[in-house]
């Protein structure tokens, strides 16, 4: 019986998340990021990868995490996302990419309706780890809707 | 089993496509009896492969034609209009079952079930037929027997023997079931380890019982025919060769083939290979020299290949630095190679235009009949090679110019006849390369376009004046506008609104072109310039701020450079050829910073015989790309139709210069 999952974790403008392993395909350094003119905000621009054609996104843009100055030295992560019935790529940029995880799925938690910074629509679950709060983002979801932000309502 | 069952569509799909285009034949030549075999015989296969996957209400359906055909092949029921009528009708039926995957509408059933009905009608016309016959000519019943000894696992190859009983009874009377095994075990392992022996009698002859054996390896059936038997001998011979008490009704050794029917489902899984293996000989009988490759998998064929010239090309760049004359030569050759190679990838997207000739057949056809005139399609250069999708995009427009010459364009006969024409009116469909283009031209002897009609509704329509001076050209061009219909009366066939319009649209976003020219009296022609391919472009590399861009030539009258001055104080247009170009700079769309250059380049454009022109900062060189798509969050892009990799590893993006006519 499957009873963990393995997770990439990342870091954006330290704040930490995680992609299901099984939906990366490769990790960049360093690579050369075509900007793209007349497109949404969140795309940074396209890469080749393996002949085909990439968009690489900015997560940071679409969760609205501001002030993220860092431009070197960044990460690209492939990921496949199945929508529409079809196959299609996206790769994310990160400012960091720590390691894979292992994470029983008893110790991920459904994200709570309020309370966190981001809409939990886009989420797929929260783990700890070394006393440190993962979010599990649910690409699919993120990148299909034309949502512009995906972070929660401030509740006043 | 669903994996099959597409496989299955996709092979029945191409029967019936193929069924279609023999009908048509046949109506042309109905003494053939080739064609009328080799209906026959896609009937039989279609038959044969539905049942086994499923579609029952398919297999049912095809028996029933399959009986008028076996009548017309062996002269007992002669073709008419209706029955050719019918057989049209039922292909269209045959497709929408096999694409709705037999979920049909209530109203599509009711229609079914009158066409069933009329196909029952002529297929039952074979026992009056047989009755009459064989009392005049006696002499030509004869007696067959049949021994069929299936090997073992025969279901499993999804033969199912039920059917073939089932056929044989309808082949003649008094036929007999006789298993000569003693046991019969039917919960057996080695099922059908045994054999059967049938005897028919009837006007059958041995050929036509063999037709039911089809999916049956030869080792695994005989057919004997016995002689010199009078009605007596053969009572006797049956009753001789019969353990009465052993003797099987045929609904119970339905019942009992049923029932190990269902039983080897559970081991499908293991033998599958097994069933696959001897599925395949029914299929490949259809292909005659090629495969079927997916094309994604072309797709990505390609993609590798343009993979393999960039690296190539960075290559050559490397050993031209190193300046080794034996390294140089190699690579000149794997240049020759990866060249070719990527030509022939792009020439397996490509087929011929051929594919929409049954399609425009039977549609004239079907309007010949409907509108009482009479029509001859001629059709040129059906050899003529597009991209896959290119062809499945201008199918429909396509068949729209033609519906409308045949019912805006051609005459009546007694109108042809009073005008000193041809009774027979005459749709010409050519297509022809030129360049890197393929056009594509519809004709018809009919009428003309009345330009004076056009115009003057034109003018009702508040679209011109009545004194505006206009060229015939420009006055076809208000057939293309939105809801302009020319016809008084809204018909059947065309003017419901969906028009030249829509065609002209589908046919610019393939960045083509549609174009009418006609002659009062003499006919109309439609003229569609396609491009050859989507995939591959000759463009000019030119560079906008820090963005490369890739303008496809196909539409490039003149590029020159201007002082970048030259435009300051002035509105925005260039004169050519004494007309006023409009001209859009590239950079003020996408570059926040006007570029610090000396000069400037124009590009002249046409599109639709308009000029339109475009500001870039330089050209730099003109290359042939591949273009890639931009994938799914730019599949709207209001610029780029893709991007393209240039020799150094970058990006180019593809201009769309379709975006000029949307400014």
């Amino acid at each position: 019986m499957i009873i963990s999952e393995q997770f990439i974790t990342f870091e954006i403008n330290n704040r930490f998340f995680a992609f299901e392993a099984k939906n990366v395909i490769e990790i960049f350094v360093n690579k050369t990021i075509n900007p793209i003119p007349i497109a949404p905000d969140y795309v940074v621009g396209i890469i080749n990868f393996r002949g085909e054609i990439v968009s690489v996104i900015d997560i940071s843009v679409k969760f609205d995490l501001k002030e993220n100055k860092q431009t070197e030295n960044k990460y690209i992560i492939v990921t496949t996302l199945f929508d529409d019935n079809k196959h299609l790529k996206l790769a994310c940029l990160c400012d960091n990419v720590h390691r894979i995880e292992t994470i029983n799925f008893a110790e991920i938690q459904q994200v709570p309706s309020f309370g966190t910074y981001f809409n939990p629509d886009f989420l797929k679950g929260v783990f700890y780890l070394n006393q440190e709060l993962y979010t599990i983002i649910n690409i699919e979801k993120v990148f299909k809707s034309n949502v512009e932000f995906a972070i929660e309502k401030i509740i006043e | 089993m669903l994996e099959f069952q597409q496989k299955y569509i996709e092979d029945a799909g191409e029967l019936i496509s193929k069924l279609e285009a023999d009908l048509i034949n046949f109506e042309n030549d109905t003494e053939n009896d080739e064609l009328i075999q080799e209906l026959f015989r896609v009937m039989h296969t279609l038959k044969g492969s539905s049942s086994m996957f499923g579609f029952n209400k398919i297999g049912e359906f095809t028996h029933l034609l399959e009986d008028i055909y076996d009548l017309i092949r062996n002269k007992q029921l002669t073709v008419n209009k209706e029955i050719l009528n019918l057989t049209y009708q039922s292909v269209d039926f045959l497709k929408l079952l096999l694409y709705s995957k037999e979920i049909l509408t209530d109203e599509q059933e009711i229609e079914f079930a009158e066409i069933l009905i009329l196909a029952q009608k002529y297929s039952t016309k074979k026992p009056l037929n047989e009755i009459v016959v064989p009392e005049s000519k006696k002499e030509d019943i004869h007696l067959l027997r049949v021994l069929i000894k299936p090997r073992p696992k025969v279901l499993l190859r999804g033969i199912n023997p039920d059917n073939i009983f089932a056929e044989i009874l309808t082949l003649g009377k008094n036929i007999n079931f006789e298993f000569t095994d003693d046991s019969i075990d039917l919960s057996d392992d080695d099922l059908f380890n045994k054999y059967w022996e049938i005897f028919i009698e009837g006007t059958v002859s041995a050929d036509a019982v063999t037709d039911v054996f089809l999916f049956l390896d030869e080792s695994e059936y005989s057919i004997n025919e016995l002689t010199d038997i009078s009605d007596e001998t053969l009572n006797d011979f049956l009753l001789k060769s019969e353990a009465v008490d052993k003797k099987i009704s045929l609904d119970e050794l339905k019942i009992q083939l049923n029932e190990i029917i269902t039983k080897p489902e559970k081991k499908e899984i293991e033998t599958k290979e097994t069933s696959e293996k001897s599925a395949k000989p029914v299929i490949s009988t259809l292909s005659d020299d090629s495969i079927r490759v997916s094309a994604t998998k072309l797709d990505y064929l390609l993609n590798l290949v343009s993979e393999l010239i960039i690296v190539h090309a960075q290559f050559e760049n490397h050993s031209e630095r190193l300046g080794d004359e034996k390294l140089l030569a190699t690579v000149k050759e794997l240049s020759k190679i990866s060249r070719n190679f990527r030509d022939e990838i792009l020439s397996t997207r490509l087929i011929p235009v051929a594919v929409l000739a049954t399609g425009m057949q039977r549609l004239v056809r079907d309007l010949s009949l409907k509108m009482g005139k009479e029509i001859e399609l001629i059709t040129e250069g059906l050899q003529t090679e597009l991209d896959k999708n290119i062809i499945s995009r201008i199918e429909s427009p396509i068949m729209h110019i033609i519906r409308n010459c045949i019912d805006h364009g051609l005459e009546m006969p007694e109108e042809r006849i009073k005008n000193n024409k041809k009774e027979k009116g005459i749709i010409r469909f050519i297509a022809f390369y030129a360049g890197s283009s393929v056009f594509i031209q519809v004709q018809d002897d009919g009428k003309g376009i009345d330009t004076k009609y056009v115009f003057d509704k034109a003018v009702s329509k508040g679209i011109i004046k009545y004194d505006t001076e206009l060229t015939n050209k420009q006055i076809y061009d208000f057939l293309f506008l939105p809801g302009f219909s020319t016809v008084s009366e809204i018909t059947e066939i065309s003017g419901r609104g969906v028009g030249l319009d829509v065609v002209k649209k589908n046919i610019t976003e393939l960045h083509g072109e549609i174009n009418v020219d006609s002659e009062i009296g003499l006919g109309t022609s439609f003229t569609l310039k396609l491009p050859l391919t989507l995939s591959i472009v000759d463009a000019l590399y030119v560079t906008v701020g820090k963005f490369k861009i890739l303008v496809p030539t196909s539409n490039v009258l003149m590029c020159k450079y201007l002082p970048s001055d030259y435009f300051i104080g002035k509105d925005l247009n260039y004169k050519f050829d004494n007309k006023c170009a409009p001209v859009v700079r590239l950079s003020n769309l996408f570059v926040k910073d006007k570029a610090e250059n000396e000069f400037e380049v124009l590009i002249i454009f046409t599109i639709y015989e308009k000029f339109y022109g475009i500001l870039v900062d330089r050209i730099v060189n003109s290359i042939q790309a591949v273009i890639k798509p931009l994938g799914h969050l730019h599949a709207n892009h209001n610029l780029f139709i893709g991007a393209s990799q240039l020799g150094d590893g970058t990006m180019a993006y593809v201009l769309d210069t379709n975006f000029l006519l949307n400014i």
